[in-house]
C-alpha cells in the first residue's frame, strides 16, 4: 500500500521537545548508494572528530579481530554504545610523513588526516594542502541544507609563533580545506555556532534583511569592477577569496530563501558563551552537533577537540603538564598513565556525544543510524610521531549502510584515505580522493 | 637541512623564487621574452647574474664554488652528516647563496683563514682556496651594489587588531565589533602577515554583520529622549519643611516670609552651546489687580552675558539676591486663573556658559498694587535636545539648508576618505549616493540609506583591505606608493590602526614623505603607538602564550591565573617606557629598572610597600641579579612547563627571540630532550641527564648552547621567582659551558654575553619589527636594508625611534613593483609603458 508520504511529518524526539523534521520524507531517496531498509527515512550525516598527539594504543587497540568483546581502557566509556562502533586498526597517513620535509610532525599529521595530501612546508606565503574530505562531501550535498557543513573546535587557533617546525599555524588547527589553498577556521564559540545554526531571524525579518544585504552585496561588486585593473596578480587571488566568500553567502541567502525555515527547538536556548570548564565546553560542541545533525541544518561537520601538537593542562584529571609535552613520554610510566587519562577523557566526551545521537529517534531507527561519526587523529603513538596504525573509529550505521560491532584490521600500508573514500560513496560523492587506492571493503557487512 | 633551518624566515620564498628561475634558463624558447623585457628584467638579473650582463649565465660560483664544497665540505656538511648543524649540499647557485648568506660569510671565513677543511682531511691548494672565496665574496658584492629591490607585498586584510582599533578611531566608539571573528593565522610569528590573513565565508559574514552594527549605532534611526530635570514647586529652593506640600505652590512677593515670597529656582545641568527648553507652569490664585508679568531666568555666579542691573531691579521678593547675576530667557504674562487650566511658560534657548540654576521671578506690581498670589507646579530644564555623542554628530555633519541628497554625499565624502584612507573618486560618491536615492525611494527614509551606505563602504575590499591601487601594478620598477598609501602603510605600522586627520592632510598635500621624520617623532609619542608594545613586543616575546599557561600551584603557591595578566602588563609596561621615552633598544637586554605591583614586588622580593590594587611602580632594580627582559616573570613563565623550569625553552627562546639565530627542528623521532623520562638515561638529576644524553652528537650542535643559555637562568623558577635551591632541594647549579668553552655563570654572564653579542640582537630585533612593519618574511633583498638600519642604530646610540625611523624611509617600506621576477617564466607579457 502506498503511504501518504507528506501527510505524515515525521517528529523528532529530543531535548525533550518535539521537532519538526525539515526534510520531507517524500523528498524520497536520499542516498541512492544506501541499501538498508530506512534508506528512505533520513539522510546521511558525517562528521570527523579530531584528536591531537596520537594516542596511547596498547591500550586503545582492541584485543581480537571481529565482534568487539571486552574494551581497551581508553575505550571503557564507549561500552554502551559498543554495537554502533567500528574500531579500525592499521590505517595510514603517508602523506603526514617527512618526505625530505624534516620535523613537523604534528603540523602535517593534522593537514594530511583529511586531505590525503602532503602539505607544503611553509611558515607564511603559500599555504597548500588538498581539498579535504568533509567540503568534498559539502560541495555535492551542501545545497540540500542551511549550512553546507560546520567547522567547530574546542580550541583556538594558537595566536603565536609558529606552530610546528616551520609549519604555518594553519596546518595544526584546521581539519578542513575547501580548497588546496583555502583552510576553514573553526568556530570555538559554542553561543555563536547556536547562532550560525540558528541565530538568523526567520520569516519577513530574515527577506528584509537578506534583501538589504544584497543591495549592500550588489554595490560591492559594481564598485570593485575596476580593481582588477589596479591590482596585482597576487593581490587579485587574495581578493579571489573575498569574493568567493561573497558569492558563498548570496547562495545561502537563496538557500534560505528557498528552504524552509529552521527554528531552534523549542525550549532550546542559545549557551551563553565560553564556558571555563573544557569538559563543559566541548559537551556543549557536541550539543550544538546534535542540534545541527537533528534539525538537519547541515549534514557535514568537523569538530577539532584540540589542536594538533595542543599543549593544553587537563588539571581537572590531576594533569598539570602540557598534553604534547607528556605526549613524547619516552616510556614514562607516570607520564604515558597522564597520557592514557587525557585519551579516556576526550573518548568520555565521544561517547557523550554517540549517546545523545542515539538518543533521538528518527525514522525507524535512532539519529546515530544515519550518521557517520569518523574519531582519530593523524598520529599514532606520540611519543615516535608515526603515521601508520592511527588510532581510528567510526560510530553509527551510515543509514544502515555500516555493519558496526566490530574490530576491524588492515595490513600492508592501507591508506586511511580509502575509508574516507568508503564515506564519500556513502554521500554520493564518488571522486578520486589523496592517496587513496579505492574504497575499504568489508564496511558493509561482517 | 641545517641550511634551511638556520634561513626558515625566508626558506618558503626560497625555494619558490630559485625553481622559476632555473625554469627560465633551462627553456630557451623562453629566452626572447626574457630579452624582450630585459629592461624591466635587469634589476633582477643584475642580482642573479652578477658579473654576465645581458646573458644569464651565472658567475664562476655555480661550476667553482659548487665543486669546491662537493670535492672539500660536503662529506661532513651534506645529505649525509650535517656537523657543527650545517649543510652545504643544498646551495647550487647564486641565488641559493645569498639566501644563506648569513651562514656562507662564516664559510668563507673559515676556509679563508684555513680552519677549514680541518686538518686531518685532504687540504686544497692556495689557489683553489682563493678561487672559492673570490666565487662567493663575487656573488655577494654584486648583489650589495644591485638595484635595491623593495620586494613584494601582497595585499593585506585588517586583522582582528586593526579592526577593531580603525573602527575604534572611525567612530570613537570604543566596542569591539572584532571579538567574534574567527582568530587570525599566524606567520613568521605575527597575526599581520598578508599572505596567510585570508577571508572565509564565515569572517565575511561576520563583516557583514559587523557592518550592519557599526552603521545602526551610527545612524541612529530616533534619537535618544533628551534629558529632562523636572522639579516639583514645593521642592525647589528656598526650601524648609515648613513648604506646603501642595501640587501648586504658593509665592507672593509681598509677603516678607522667605518661604513664599520667591523668587523659586532650582539646579540644573545646562552645557554652553546646546540647545535646551526651560519651562515652568503655574496659574495666578483670584483675581489680580493687574497683568501679571513673570520671568524665567537663568543664573549663575560667572553666568555669561548677566541682565544689566536696571532689569534686575524690578524683580521682586526677598530672595532676588540669590538669582543674580542672571540671564532672561523669556518674561511672560500669566492668564489662568485656577489648577485645570494652569499655563506652561516655555522657551528654547542655547546654553550660556556658567549656568547653574533656573529661576521663576514674579515683576514688582505697579505703585500701590497688591502683590499677586502666584501658584508653582514646576521648573524643568529639558535637554541638551541633540543627545548625539560628539562623535555621532561629527559623522552626520551637514550643511542643513542643503537638499538631503547632498547632505548624504556630504557625509559620505567625508566617511569615505576616512574609512577607505583616501579621497573616494566621483564615481564611487556617486554610486553610494544611489544607493540612499534608492533606500528614500523605497520608503526605508533618509537615515536607512545612509545605513545602508555605511555599511557597504565598511562591507566593501575597499576597508576591509588596505589596499594599495597602483595604475602600473605589474610594473616589476620599484616605485613609490603613493602618499595616502605611505600614511597607511605608517599608521598601521605604528598604530594598527587607520591614519589620523592630520596625516590624510600630509598625504592630500603631498607633503607626507618630506616630512617622515616629524611625523614618526609625533607618532610614537601618541597613546596608540601602544600598538607597538601590544600587538609587536608581546608577538616578538611569544607571550601570548602565557594566556594558556597554568602553572602547578602546588609546586608554586604564589602563582593564581591573575599573576599572569600582571606579569604581561610588567612587560607592557617596561617595553612602553622604551617606546615612549625613546630609550635604547639594548635597555630591553639590561635596564636596571622595571614596574611592579604588590604581588609581583613580593613575588621578586623587592621592597615595596603600600600598593593599592592596581597601583603600579616604577622601581629600581640595581643591586639585585634582576634587569632587562630576561628576568621578568612573563619570559620566565612562558619559557617554564607548569611544573618545573625547562632550560631547553628558556635557552631556545634566548636564541630565537634575541640572538634571531633559531635552532633547526629536533630530528624526527627523537624524543625530546626536554622530557628524557628514558631509562637509558641513568645519571641522577635532571641537569645531568641531560648532560648525559648531551653526548648523542645528532643532539649536541643545538643543546650545547641552548641548555647553556638555559641553564644560567636556573636560579629563576618556573614563574620567575629567585631561588637557590632547585625542586629537589639541591643547590641551584646556574653554571655552564658554550660549545667554545667560554664559562657562564648564572644570568650576569648571559647578560655580559648578550651586551657583548649587541649587533646580533639588534639584528634579530630589527628583522622582527621589519617583518611586522611589511606584513611579509624577509628574504636575501632586504639585506641591504637590514645593514643600514644597523649602521644607524650604532650611530645614535640604539635609541627606538631610530629603529623606527629606518625602516619608516627603507626601501622595502616607501616602495613597491610588481611581481616581476619569480614569474618572468610564466610567460605572458607583463604589462609595461
Amino acid at each position: 500500500m502506498k503511504t501518504p508520504l507528506l501527510s505524515r511529518r515525521t517528529l523528532l524526539r529530543g531535548l525533550g521537545t518535539a521537532v519538526a523534521l525539515p526534510w520531507l520524507e517524500a523528498m524520497g531517496q536520499l542516498t541512492a548508494y544506501a541499501a538498508g531498509p530506512d534508506r528512505r527515512t533520513a539522510p546521511n550525516r558525517l562528521a570527523f572528530l579530531y584528536v591531537p598527539n596520537g594516542k596511547d594504543m596498547p591500550n586503545w587497540t582492541p584485543r581480537g579481530d571481529g565482534p568487539l568483546a571486552d574494551l581497551p581502557s581508553i575505550l571503557a566509556p564507549l561500552a554502551p554504545v559498543k554495537n554502533d562502533l567500528l574500531v579500525l586498526t592499521g590505517l595510514a597517513a603517508d602523506k603526514a610523513r617527512a618526505y625530505g620535509d624534516g620535523g613537523g610532525d604534528h603540523a602535517r599529521a593534522m593537514a594530511a588526516f583529511l586531505t590525503g595530501v602532503h602539505p607544503r612546508k611553509t611558515d607564511g606565503a603559500d599555504l597548500r594542502a588538498g581539498t579535504s574530505v568533509d567540503q568534498l562531501a559539502a560541495q555535492r550535498i551542501g545545497a540540500l541544507t542551511r549550512l553546507p557543513s560546520l567547522e567547530i573546535g574546542g580550541e583556538s587557533g594558537s595566536m603565536a609563533g609558529n606552530c610546528d617546525s616551520g609549519y604555518s599555524c594553519v596546518y595544526s588547527s584546521t581539519v578542513s580545506w575547501k580548497s588546496s589553498t583555502q583552510p576553514l577556521p573553526k568556530e570555538i564559540n559554542p553561543k555563536l555556532v547556536f547562532e550560525r545554526l540558528f541565530g538568523q531571524p526567520g520569516g519577513p525579518e530574515r527577506a528584509r534583511r537578506d534583501l538589504a544585504r544584497k543591495s549592500v552585496l550588489d554595490f560591492i561588486r559594481d564598485d570593485s569592477r575596476q580593481l582588477v585593473a589596479k591590482m596585482g596578480e597576487g593581490d587579485r587571488q587574495k581578493l579571489d577569496e573575498y569574493f568567493t566568500s561573497i558569492r558563498e553567502i548570496e547562495l545561502r541567502m537563496q538557500r534560505a530563501a528557498s528552504l524552509p525555515a529552521i527554528n531552534a527547538p523549542p525550549g532550546v536556548t542559545s549557551p551563553k558563551g565560553m564556558p571555563d570548564n573544557y569538559a563543559e565546553h566541548l559537551r556543549l560542541l557536541c550539543d550544538m552537533l546534535v542540534l545541527a545533525f537533528q534539525a538537519d541544518v547541515t549534514r557535514v561537520c568537523t569538530f577539532v577537540f584540540a589542536n594538533e601538537s595542543s599543549n593544553k593542562s587537563y588539571p581537572e584529571l590531576g594533569v598539570n603538564e602540557g598534553h604534547h609535552e607528556l605526549s613524547h613520554h619516552g616510556h614514562d610510566a607516570e607520564k604515558i598513565r597522564k597520557v592514557r587519562a587525557i585519551n579516556t577523557f576526550h573518548v568520555t566526551q565521544l561517547a557523550y556525544l554517540l549517546k545523545r545521537l542515539k538518543s533521538i529517534r528518527e525514522g525507524d531507527g535512532t539519529l546515530l543510524d544515519h550518521c557517520m561519526i569518523a574519531y582519530g587523529c593523524g598520529n599514532s603513538d606520540g611519543d615516535r610521531h608515526n603515521h601508520d596504525d592511527l588510532p581510528i573509529l567510526l560510530a553509527g550505521r551510515g543509514g544502515g549502510t555500516i555493519a558496526t560491532g566490530r574490530h576491524m584490521r588492515f595490513k600492508g600500508e592501507t591508506p586511511v584515505s580509502n575509508l574516507w573514500t568508503s564515506l564519500l560513496e556513502r554521500m554520493d560523492v564518488r571522486v578520486p580522493f589523496g592517496d587513496s587506492t579505492g574504497p575499504l571493503s568489508g564496511l558493509t557487512s561482517a | 637541512m641545517g641550511g634551511r633551518g638556520r634561513l626558515s624566515i625566508c626558506a618558503v620564498a626560497f625555494w619558490r623564487g630559485c625553481g622559476s628561475f632555473e625554469t627560465v634558463f633551462e627553456k630557451p624558447f623562453l629566452m626572447p621574452v626574457l630579452f624582450r623585457h630585459l629592461r624591466c628584467a635587469w634589476g633582477v638579473l643584475a642580482l642573479i647574474a652578477p658579473s654576465a650582463g645581458a646573458a644569464p649565465a651565472a658567475g664562476p660560483f655555480p661550476k667553482v664554488g659548487v665543486a669546491f664544497v662537493e670535492s672539500h665540505c660536503v662529506s661532513c656538511h651534506g645529505a649525509d652528516k650535517q656537523k657543527a648543524n650545517l649543510a652545504l649540499h643544498t646551495v647550487h647557485n647564486d641565488l641559493d647563496l645569498l639566501r644563506a648568506r648569513k651562514q656562507w660569510r662564516k664559510v668563507v671565513e673559515a676556509v679563508e683563514s684555513g680552519t677549514m677543511p680541518p686538518d686531518d682531511k685532504p687540504q686544497p691548494s692556495d689557489a683553489e682556496r682563493s678561487a672559492f672565496v673570490a666565487s662567493v665574496n663575487a656573488v655577494f658584492s654584486a648583489a650589495n651594489t644591485a638595484k635595491p629591490d623593495p620586494g613584494r607585498l601582497t595585499v593585506r586584510r585588517l586583522n582582528r587588531t586593526e579592526y577593531n582599533n580603525t573602527i575604534r578611531d572611525l567612530l570613537h566608539v570604543d566596542f569591539k565589533p572584532a571579538a567574534d571573528f574567527p582568530s587570525d593565522d599566524v606567520g613568521f610569528g605575527f597575526d599581520n602577515i598578508a599572505d596567510v590573513l585570508s577571508v572565509s565565508p564565515v569572517l565575511m559574514e561576520q563583516y557583514l554583520n559587523a557592518a550592519e552594527g557599526i552603521a545602526e549605532e551610527a545612524v541612529p534611526l530616533n534619537a535618544a529622549h533628551p534629558p529632562k530635570r523636572t522639579m516639583a514647586g514645593k521642592f525647589c529652593e528656598p526650601a524648609s519643611p515648613a513648604v506646603p506640600q501642595d501640587r501648586f505652590r504658593p509665592m507672593n512677593a509681598g509677603q516678607k516670609d522667605p518661604i513664599s515670597s520667591g523668587p523659586l529656582h532650582t539646579m540644573t545641568r545646562i552645557t554652553a552651546g546646546d540647545e535646551y527648553w526651560v519651562r515652568a507652569k503655574l496659574y495666578v490664585e483670584g483675581t489680580p489687580d493687574e497683568p501679571v508679568r513673570v520671568a524665567l531666568l537663568a543664573a549663575g555666579p560667572k553666568i555669561a552675558g548677566a541682565a544689566p542691573a536696571s532689569e534686575v531691579a524690578k524683580f521682586d521678593g526677598v530672595h532676588v539676591q540669590k538669582v543674580l547675576p542672571c540671564i532672561i530667557l523669556k518674561t511672560a504674562v500669566v492668564t489662568a486663573r485656577d489648577e485645570a487650566h494652569a499655563q506652561l511658560i516655555e522657551v528654547k534657548i542655547r546654553g550660556a556658559a556658567g549656568t547653574e540654576r533656573i529661576a521663576l521671578a514674579a515683576y514688582k506690581p505697579s505703585f500701590g498694587k497688591k502683590s499677586p498670589t502666584l501658584r508653582v507646579e514646576f521648573l524643568e530644564t529639558e535637554g541638551p535636545l541633540d543627545a548625539r555623542t560628539p562623535s555621532n554628530k561629527a559623522l552626520m555633519a551637514f550643511t542643513s539648508d542643503k537638499p538631503e541628497g547632498e547632505q548624504a554625499r556630504e557625509i559620505l565624502t567625508r566617511f569615505v576618505a576616512r574609512a577607505w584612507r583616501r579621497p573616494g573618486t566621483p564615481e564611487e560618491i556617486n554610486r553610494l549616493c544611489a544607493m540612499v536615492e534608492y533606500a528614500v525611494g523605497h520608503n526605508e527614509g533618509w537615515e536607512g540609506g545612509l545605513r545602508r551606505a555605511i555599511t557597504a563602504v565598511l562591507a566593501s575590499p575597499k576597508f576591509i583591505f588596505r589596499l594599495e591601487l597602483d595604475p602600473q601594478p605589474e610594473n616589476p620598477e620599484p616605485h613609490p606608493v603613493d602618499e595616502f598609501q605611505l600614511a597607511t602603510r605608517l599608521a598601521y605600522f605604528l598604530w594598527s590602526s587607520l591614519p589620523d586627520d592630520r596625516l590624510l592632510q600630509l598625504a592630500w598635500e603631498k607633503k607626507l614623505s618630506a616630512n617622515l621624520d616629524a611625523e614618526v617623532r609625533r607618532m610614537l609619542k601618541d597613546p596608540r603607538a601602544v600598538a607597538l608594545v601590544d600587538d609587536f613586543a608581546l608577538q616578538w616575546l611569544q607571550l601570548g602564550r602565557i594566556a594558556t599557561h597554568s602553572a602547578d600551584a602546588k609546586v608554586f603557591p604564589k602563582w593564581e591565573p591573575k599573576l599572569a595578566g600582571e606579569m604581561i602588563e610588567e612587560t607592557r609596561r617596561f617595553c612602553g617606557e622604551i617606546v615612549q621615552e625613546d630609550r635604547s633598544v639594548l635597555d630591553l637586554l639590561d635596564a636596571d629598572f622595571t614596574w611592579v605591583d604588590q604581588r609581583l614586588a613580593d613575588l621578586y622580593g623587592l621592597k615595596v610597600q603600600g600598593l593599592g590594587p592596581d597601583e603600579w611602580k616604577r622601581v629600581s632594580l640595581a643591586g639585585t641579579a634582576r634587569g632587562g627582559l630576561l628576568t621578568q616573570a612573563s619570559v620566565l613563565t612562558v619559557t617554564s612547563n607548569p611544573t618545573r623550569t625547562s632550560p631547553v625553552k628558556r635557552g631556545k627562546w634566548v636564541l630565537e627571540q634575541l640572538l634571531g639565530t633559531p635552532p633547526p627542528p629536533a630530528p624526527p623521532n627523537v624524543p625530546s630532550l626536554d622530557d628524557s623520562g628514558r631509562k637509558e638515561l641513568t645519571a641522577p638529576t635532571f641537569r645531568a641527564k641531560l648532560e648525559q644524553h648531551r653526548k648523542d652528537p645528532k643532539c649536541a650542535n643545538c643543546h650545547v648552547k641552548m641548555d647553556a643559555f638555559g641553564f644560567t637562568l636556573e636560579n629563576f623558577d618556573g614563574i620567575g621567582q629567585w631561588r637557590d635551591r632547585d625542586e629537589t632541594g639541591a643547590p641551584v647549579d646556574a653554571s655552564a659551558k658554550l660549545g667554545s668553552g667560554r664559562a657562564l655563570r648564572g644570568v650576569g654572564d648571559l647578560r655580559t654575553f648578550l651586551h657583548a653579542h649587541k649587533e646580533d640582537f639588534s639584528r634579530c630585533l630589527s628583522e622582527k619589527l621589519l617583518i611586522y612593519a611589511l606584513g611579509r618574511g624577509l628574504d636575501y633583498y632586504d639585506e641591504p636594508t637590514l645593514d643600514r638600519i644597523q649602521v644607524a642604530l650604532a650611530r645614535d646610540d640604539y635609541k627606538f625611534s631610530t629603529l623606527v625611523r629606518e625602516i619608516v624611509k627603507s626601501d622595502p617600506f616607501r616602495l613597491r613593483r610588481g611581481k616581476g621576477q619569480q614569474t618572468l617564466a610564466a610567460a605572458p607579457a607583463p604589462a609595461i609603458k
